[in-house]
């Protein structure tokens, strides 16, 4: 895998490419997975905790002599817990920007900007024309049933003339993917 | 950047850079244009699924039984069935099983209800065409002791389906959501299908109704995703087709 810095440039030429597109709004979709910290799997927030918690604990000189004796005094104990009240004891006390860079790392992070370009330009093309292929129409109308939303109609004619374009753009991204996964030559 | 071959990045970031400004239809710049075509797209995995599993091949009507013509027209956001609407919906029959079933119909976006009588959209819907008969033809449906159904029973229901097109895993805010929405209806099925992996909001819909209720990465280009969903939506059709209910009169 590449290294984070050149995650991190990847990212930030992506970012200034979707820019020019004025499409920061993916780039601000992404930010917003990693900063709310909302769809976080269990497992991964255990991981969390094994990961911070032993941390938090040794960093505690106090940690220490508890480890010395196997029966702490309750003063002892109460001492303990005084000592260390401003210590994290658990993934929520913990800094959430350093929660967000461990739970999405760098390479993480460009990985979720890139499925957010696949999600907005090339993937939509390419459900649309399965549509058209799986109902076998030529044309597919939407109609608003509100006036807050536009109809609109899908037609094989418009879709063609972008969907190898479409597929090109879904190849790159894939090639751009292996290149970050092995980190090598792209063939 | 020791190891990077930045004259092949910046070509590849080159190519990524000129492919987006090819690959642009306007509507499509909107997320819930691209969330209506999602369900057509879910729409058609289904159908195919439905065939493949005993079905005769879907016919396509709106209305009350006008047969759809060119083009075939679908719901952006969701209203409820009548008579007078233009959208298209499928047919399904099953003459050619073993012992011959009600027929379906398949629906995008339309209000069904639970207990509480109050709408709720489902994305995909498959109920019984004797249901959606009913409320093609009356607007709603007194019952002794019963509050009022101005939408079709989910009790009625086959397969709710809630398809979620996003840029980003599902939050837990939306998955939440969805899964309220789900409890409230009594149907056979329910299936959240999304294109992204959503891991958090799959354990969550799965904890809740089944590793059935859970379809993620369901796109065209993935083709596991996509045979995932597929599967899906065959298992449904033959539990309907082999269940003890439902029988043809």
């Amino acid at each position: 895998m590449i290294s984070d810095e050149e995650c991190n440039y990847i990212f930030d030429e992506l970012a200034h490419i979707l820019h020019t597109q004025q499409r920061d709004d993916l780039v601000k979709v992404v930010q917003e997975q990693i900063e709310r910290l909302d769809a976080v799997p269990a497992d991964k927030w255990n991981e969390v905790e094994e990961h911070f918690r032993p941390q938090a604990l040794l960093s505690s000189p106090k940690q220490e002599k508890f480890g010395m004796f196997q029966s702490p005094l309750p003063t002892f104990g109460y001492q303990l817990a005084e000592f260390t009240e401003k210590e994290p004891s658990s993934v929520e006390e913990i800094d959430r920007g350093v929660l967000s860079q461990y739970i999405y790392p760098a390479h993480e992070r460009l990985m979720l900007l890139i499925r957010a370009i696949e999600a907005a330009y090339p993937m939509p093309i390419i459900i649309g024309s399965a549509s058209l292929k799986l109902l076998d129409q030529s044309e597919i109308r939407f109609e608003s049933v509100s006036r807050m939303e536009e109809s609109f109609t899908l037609s094989q004619r418009e879709i063609q003339m972008q969907e190898q374009n479409a597929y090109q753009l879904h190849q790159i991204l894939e090639q751009l993917r292996q290149y970050i996964q092995r980190g090598e030559k792209i063939a | 950047m020791s190891t990077v071959n930045t004259g092949e990045l910046n070509a590849l970031l080159g190519s990524i850079k000129t492919s987006l400004g090819n690959v642009s239809f306007p509507f499509f710049r909107n997320r819930s244009a691209c969330g209506t075509v999602y369900e057509v797209y879910t729409l058609g995995l289904l159908l195919e699924e439905a065939v493949n599993a005993g079905a005769d091949p879907p016919e396509f009507f709106y209305g009350r039984r006008q047969r759809a013509i060119q083009p075939y027209k679908f719901r952006r956001g969701a209203s409820r069935l009548s008579t007078a609407d233009e959208y298209t919906y499928a047919e399904l029959t099953f003459n050619n099983v073993r012992k011959p079933k009600l027929p379906l119909e398949v629906h995008v976006g339309i209000y069904i209800c639970g207990p509480s009588c109050e709408r709720v959209q489902s994305d995909v819907c498959v109920l019984l065409k004797e249901e959606a008969d009913y409320f093609r033809s009356y607007s709603s449906r007194v019952r002794r002791n019963q509050p009022i159904y101005y939408y079709p029973d989910a009790r009625r229901v086959i397969l709710t389906t809630e398809c979620k097109y996003y840029e980003r895993d599902l939050s837990s805010e939306v998955i939440h959501e969805v899964i309220g929405r789900d409890r409230e209806l009594p149907a056979a099925n329910h299936l959240v299908v999304v294109n992204t992996p959503s891991v958090s909001a799959g354990n969550r819909m799965i904890g809740c109704f089944g590793p059935g209720a859970w379809s993620s990465e369901a796109f065209p280009t993935n083709t596991i995703g996509e045979k995932a969903l597929r599967d899906r939506f065959k298992n449904i059709f033959h539990s309907y087709i082999n269940d003890f209910k439902h029988f043809a009169r």
